[in-house]
């Protein structure tokens, strides 16, 4: 028997002001005032700031310093990623009580299905005002966003905060949509506004109204494919439910083989970085290392190295991969496609098993830290190790897919 | 060469040679054990992977004098399936056979002329190097205290082998994976006028612990050119083992300058109790989490694992010092403090990110150096 089709299924849930919220039920005292969360140490950068610090116009990822001066009276907290893990997992219980079509992006967000959960517990906005209500009573506030796919429903949730709940009717996306900058079309970034805004595409309802063709030619046919389904407002991803991540890594396939060491080791940094980035966005870190490379006649070798203590940190993923890439001592190397991986995983920031004559490490976990902030904020080619910036006209062959 | 012996000496004598082929022989021939049976009615057995050397003796009825070298695995299998009792053996055209009085083995021997020579052996070609003497048990409780915390990465060979630093009266060991250190000195009879510095590499030093323990009474060093050979002398005195090891190369990092002094925080504790309830707490402390120690008048020590349990459990002790909390990889904390000899123990801390000290109370020949692991 085919279940009814609900026109709204998905959720999208995101957290307002997570570390500062939870840092707010930690201590009820703080409720109403300015909250900073983050790395107080010289250089640290703001994680969380709620929003009686975001009118003073400090947002996260902005270094603690601009935080300081913009609202001196606030209260500033180090990060407590227990607590945030433990509220994480709280708030996951809520949403499998719901659903048990739960994608949890981050410690903060998560899509959720809910077509298949109408008859127990009404209607999808009933649902989003139940687990708003739910979430409330841990102490959090949230934003849902309610829509017919994912990429609508995150939509809404953004439109929606803080503390809000937006619906997008199936029947009403193009007037939600089609008024919105191309920037809300999920993949455009700056460059690809761009060349959208040359041809006088300022909005998405613009991008909806050319041809697929057109779009294809102008900005590939991969991208223009997906920007077309995005601007009709079609998404087919489906919610699929987190199994505990195994591992996880980066693998890129060059476009001609690779058989410069120098060049090979800069991918192999490349994608550790990506590694280590990935990693911290979704709060793990991991013991093992692995490295997989496929040669140009096709085969696939895999070698791996598991650490004393877990990391996340991209310097020592890639000293153990680039470890494992000089132990192959490959004669003629052509290589086509190299992974970097990292399992063993476990929640949270590495418990660090500290070592004597250790000097360099700690400031690799701050500068990893800041790192991730940039990105957030500036995009992923913000920041880049020093080595990766190569000449202009560069020799690297492939983006990634 | 035919000689006649006890199966339990012949097979003895194997199983402490064969110790030294490693599994990853570099030539086929040191997968052999040179069996050699001199005129003076003793065989030696000696197996090498030209790092290490290990060599034995026995006595036996010589038929005929000689030197064979059989395949070590099997030679050994064959000697303890033969049983108790009187067995021979012999060799000729490329062969050696040993039987007992029902059956017989016959098997194809190596090259001997591919057999590399010794280098304990090439060593006592020329003339003395520096010589010390020191207490069998004492150098093996010495080995026990320190060989442990030598690293397995074979990317730093250096830390993978164990410093010996020789002077007059005075023999000082040290190893570091670079988590912890552990370093021990002890009384020895001569060695050289000025420091002589070597390292060794943690294989040979564990077969040598292991045969000190077997009940050794006494022990002789000799060090030259890139070999330290150790005599032992059994307690019957029947022929001297010989261990030989190779030096590993390289500069052993400074490890004076690690050891903090000065720590004003300090606790006291007995040490079985201690050990206990950190294997206890330490069950809950898995996927690498570490036991967190609250140091204050109590020793409080606890472990949590998300999504498996957390455990708790407190000690009595006796503490100077601010309260404090740091946290140790339990099984190089249990490392450390089992094999501390006084029966209590003292940790000596800065903060949560110094290195630790543990030792024994009123010891001061031993020093375990640990890093805390950092948790947010």
């Amino acid at each position: 028997m085919k279940p009814m089709a609900v026109a709204e299924p998905i959720l999208h849930v995101d957290m307002d002001a997570f570390y500062a919220s939870v840092e707010v039920v930690k201590d009820p005292s703080l409720r109403g005032k300015p909250v900073i969360v983050g790395g107080q140490a010289g250089r640290g950068v703001v994680t969380s700031a709620s929003y009686e610090a975001r009118a003073f116009g400090v947002h996260s990822a902005m270094p603690m310093i601009t935080a300081n001066r913009l609202c001196p009276d606030a209260i500033y907290l180090s990060n407590d990623f227990e607590s945030y893990l433990d509220f994480s997992k709280r708030i996951r219980d809520v949403f499998t009580s719901y659903s048990p079509l739960v994608e949890l992006l981050s410690l903060d967000e998560a899509f959720i299905d809910v077509g298949g959960s109408v008859k127990l517990f009404g209607s999808p906005v009933d649902i989003a005002s139940r687990i708003k209500k739910d979430v409330a009573a841990l102490g959090l506030p949230c934003t849902v966003g309610v829509a017919p796919n994912k990429y609508l429903a995150k939509l809404a949730s953004t439109r929606g905060k803080p503390n809000g709940l937006l619906v997008v009717k199936a029947d009403a996306v193009r007037q939600f949509l089609h008024p919105l900058p191309v920037e809300a079309l999920w993949g455009v970034g700056a460059a690809t506004a761009e060349i959208l805004r040359r041809l006088g595409l300022m909005t998405v309802g613009d991008v909806a109204t050319i041809s697929r063709r057109t779009l294809e030619r102008a900005v590939g046919d991969s991208l223009g494919a997906h920007l077309h389904g995005l601007a009709n407002g079609i998404d087919d991803r489906r919610v699929t439910p987190n199994e505990p991540a195994k591992s996880v890594g980066s693998e890129e396939t060059f476009g001609s083989d690779l058989d410069d060491t120098e060049v090979i080791l800069r991918e192999i940094l490349r994608l550790a970085d990506r590694t280590a980035s990935r990693l911290r966005e979704k709060g793990m870190c991991g013991r093992t290392v692995t490295l997989k490379v496929r040669w140009s006649n096709f085969r696939t070798i895999t070698r791996s190295r598991t650490m004393p203590s877990e990391i996340d940190n991209a310097a020592e993923i890639y000293a153990a991969v680039r470890d494992l890439y000089l132990k192959l001592d490959p004669q003629r190397p052509r290589i086509r496609l190299l992974g970097v991986s990292v399992s063993s995983l476990a929640p949270g920031p590495p418990r660090r098993q500290l070592l004597l004559h250790d000097s360099g490490r700690a400031s690799w976990n701050e500068a990893a830290q800041a790192v991730d902030d940039i990105r957030r904020r500036f995009g992923e080619g913000a920041v880049t190790p020093a080595t990766l910036l190569a000449d202009p006209g560069g020799e690297r062959s492939a983006e990634s897919g | 060469m035919k000689f006649r012996c006890e199966r339990d000496d012949l097979l003895e004598a194997v199983q402490f040679a064969s110790r030294a082929i490693s599994n990853r022989a570099t030539l086929p021939v040191l997968s052999g054990l040179r069996i050699k049976a001199s005129g003076d009615g003793h065989v030696s057995v000696a197996a090498t992977d030209l790092e290490l050397t290990m060599q034995t003796a026995f006595l036996a009825g010589i038929d005929e004098p000689g030197t064979v070298i059989v395949p070590g695995r099997l030679f050994g299998e064959m000697t303890r399936s033969l049983g108790v009792g009187q067995v021979s053996v012999s060799s000729g055209d490329a062969e050696v056979e040993i039987g007992s009085g029902r059956g017989e083995f016959r098997v194809k021997a190596l090259a001997p002329d591919d057999y590399p020579a010794l280098p304990i052996e090439e060593r006592e070609a020329d003339g003395a190097g520096i010589e010390i003497s020191v207490g069998a048990q004492a150098l093996a409780t010495a080995l026990y205290q320190v060989v442990r915390s030598a690293s397995t990465d074979e990317s730093r060979q250096v830390l993978t082998g164990v410093l010996w630093e020789l002077e007059a009266g005075n023999l000082t060991l040290a190893a570091t994976d670079s988590y912890r250190l552990a370093v021990r000195s002890l009384d020895v009879e001569g060695g050289p006028p000025e420091l002589k510095k070597v390292i060794l590499p943690a294989r040979g030093l564990s077969e040598l612990a292991r045969a000190l323990q077997a009940g050794a009474s006494s022990v002789r060093t000799t060090v030259k050119d890139n070999l330290i050979v150790f005599g032992i002398g059994g307690p019957e005195g029947a022929g001297e083992s010989v261990i030989g090891s190779r030096f590993i190369e390289g500069e052993f990092p400074n490890y004076r300058q690690l050891i903090p002094s000065g720590y004003s925080n300090s606790l006291t504790v007995e040490r079985e109790a201690l050990l206990e309830v950190v294997k206890r707490v330490g069950l809950l402390a898995q996927n690498n989490m570490p036991v967190k120690m609250h140091l204050g008048s109590e020793l409080e020590v606890s472990a949590h694992t998300p999504d498996v349990g957390e455990g708790q459990e407190v000690v009595d002790a006796e503490y100077k010092g601010e309260p404090l909390v740091i946290a140790f990889n339990a099984g190089f904390f249990n490392d450390g403090g089992s094999v501390i000899e006084s029966e209590r123990v003292v940790l000596e801390a800065g903060d949560g990110l110094k290195p630790a000290i543990l030792r024994g109370e009123d010891d001061v020949n031993f020093t375990y150096l640990l890093m805390p692991v950092r948790v947010s």
